[in-house]
């Protein structure tokens, strides 16, 4: 599902017109991304939460040519999932 | 900053005054956002949020594991997991604080194996070009003997002219070099005298060297020579791939160079004066072309500098004395493979040096078939890499239980897991994919030709490694 069909999902969800839920949408990817880079943890009810961690420096080795890197410390979004979605998604399956 | 955590109703106030919008009507779409997102989850659809990321649900297969305390093997349930990887816009501006960091490759400290591979990398390409370039003179010399056999003394330089215009290259020149011999050998006779004065070699090299080039002028095709190559390496299987081949070859080195250089010596002088005429406007000639073949070849394969160079230089008459130093180049590459190869180099040594006395000062020393014999007997190798194997006897029968790997079958068998391949080269009726082995399958071990398993030999760990990536990623 990408971004227009989504959009087009929560329009008949909420009875909101179309350009409305695009607006939304994408304030509160800004704000997710705001408040990410403030270093917060954003927690959603029910579905999990987004978080900034850091990712310490590594030496890599290439194991064909031996070629040893020095991989630079980098900050990456992490989600995890709440442990009400994590049952509902293994009930499904099992 | 108060707060590191931030709840979806604070989220909710934020969408609110953002946009201007009532709080409930905020909350309604953040509630319907998620939990859509989680019913196309559910559905096994991934979402994709324009400047955000997207979501997707991932199957954890079951795995074992080990309990720390009890040291129990306790499996771990598969389970659903969903993902979320962040649109390249946010995960950059994420990574701000350390977007300058780049990556660094480490260079001073190289393994060693990495340093070991490269010379054996480099040293059968060379041989390859030299193989084809033999097999090539060959065609155009038995050619070249026909015509010449037909024609009379002074007619052959144009038929000549034409090959070699025809092939456009120097290996032409090179078979001019080789008739001479043959027919006249005038020329190699000026070599031989002017390699006696400036050829006090005493490594021992230079040994190995001789032997085959004495046998060029006896035999006068070249596949005699091949096929000496190749049949003392089968008749001693069991000794090392490279050492048996240098070995015979200097055993029967003594005895063919005295009675060549004793008999033609003489001849030579009668020769000479028979056919002098002729031979001198011949010989002038092909002096000519060998320097326009060395330049047409140096246009040709201007990449390969070095070789070029190499080439140029031997087919210039001038600079024949360097050849020796080419050939101890070449040569110097051999044995340096061959000790670290195989010890037994060093047993071969004092031996040769026996041979030496005789051999230095007589032999006409001819880099161009030097080189060509070395591709032969390295390439003995490269075609029992290249021949397809055939697994009749074994040395025994392994179950696959669970845990058991070829390669661990390989070590015990053989010495050296990267020879796993063979093995599974001998059951790829049983076994689909070496890497996915079902417990229960019985898998026979089969004899594999020691020269091909040997583990000091780089070549084959080379060759097997290859094979590792044939079969790895076939599937």
């Amino acid at each position: 599902m990408n971004h227009k069909e989504l959009i087009s999902k929560l329009a008949l969800r909420t009875n909101l017109p179309k350009t409305e839920v695009e607006a939304l949408l994408d304030a509160t990817s800004i704000i997710v991304k705001e408040q990410l880079l403030e270093g917060k943890i954003i927690g959603i009810q029910s579905f999990g939460s987004f978080e900034v961690r850091k990712k310490e420096e590594r030496l890599s080795v290439h194991p064909a040519t031996q070629i040893r890197t020095l991989i630079p410390p980098k900050l990456v979004v992490n989600f995890k999932q709440s442990n009400i979605l994590k049952d509902k998604l293994n009930e499904i399956k099992l | 900053m108060s707060k590191d955590k931030i709840s979806s109703q604070e989220m909710v106030e934020q969408i609110a005054t953002k946009l201007s919008v009532s709080k409930r009507v905020a909350e309604e779409f953040l509630k319907s956002l998620f939990s859509e997102i989680e019913e196309a989850l559910l559905k096994g659809e991934s979402v994709k949020i324009k400047n955000l990321g997207t979501f997707k649900m991932q199957w954890n297969e079951p795995r074992k594991s080990v309990n720390v305390q009890t040291g129990e093997v306790i499996i771990i349930d598969g389970y659903n997991k969903v993902t979320f990887t962040p649109d390249s816009d946010l995960k950059e501006a994420i990574n701000e604080p350390y977007a300058h960091l780049e990556s660094v490759e480490l260079d001073g400290q190289e393994v060693p194996s990495f340093e070991i591979e490269k010379p054996i990398i480099q040293t059968p390409e060379t041989l390859r070009n030299l193989t084809e370039q033999a097999s090539e003179i060959k065609d155009i010399l038995s050619e070249i003997q026909s015509l010449s056999a037909k024609q009379q003394e002074s007619k052959p330089i144009e038929t000549i002219e034409k090959v070699n215009e025809t092939v456009e290259n120097e290996i032409p020149d090179y078979d001019l070099i080789l008739i001479d011999e043959e027919i006249e050998t005038i020329e190699e006779e000026e070599i031989k005298t002017s390699e006696l004065e400036i050829e006090p070699e005493p490594t021992p090299e230079v040994s190995i060297a001789e032997p085959e080039v004495i046998e060029e002028p006896v035999v006068s095709p070249y596949e005699p020579s091949y096929s000496s190559a190749q049949e003392p390496e089968k008749e001693e299987i069991v000794q090392s791939p490279y050492e048996p081949t240098y070995y015979t070859e200097k055993q029967e080195a003594p005895n063919p160079n005295d009675t060549f250089s004793e008999v033609t010596s003489e001849p030579f002088i009668l020769g000479k004066k028979k056919k002098r005429k002729g031979l001198r406007f011949l010989v002038g000639f092909i002096v000519v072309l060998l320097i326009i073949g060395g330049g047409i070849y140096a246009t040709y394969f201007s990449s390969s500098c070095v070789r070029c160079w190499i080439e140029y230089d031997l087919l210039s008459d001038t600079n024949r004395m360097k050849m020796n130093d080419y050939a101890n180049t070449f040569k110097g590459w051999f044995t340096s493979d061959k000790k670290e190869v195989k010890n037994e180099a060093v047993k071969s040594e004092p031996d040769s040096k026996i041979s030496l006395p005789t051999d230095v000062v007589k032999t006409p020393t001819d880099t161009i078939e030097i080189i060509e014999d070395v591709t032969n007997t390295v390439d003995s190798l490269e075609q029992l890499f290249d021949s397809r194997r055939e697994y009749d006897e074994y040395l025994g029968e392994e179950e696959i239980s669970e845990g058991t790997r070829l390669t661990t079958i390989a070590q015990r068998y053989y010495g050296k897991k990267e020879f796993w391949v063979y093995i599974y080269e001998a059951n790829r009726d049983n076994i689909v994919h070496p890497d996915r082995i079902t417990p229960g399958t019985i898998v026979k071990v089969p004899k594999v030709d020691k020269r091909l398993i040997d583990k000091k030999n780089p070549r084959c760990l080379q060759k097997a490694k290859e094979l590792h990536d044939l079969y790895v990623g076939k599937k």
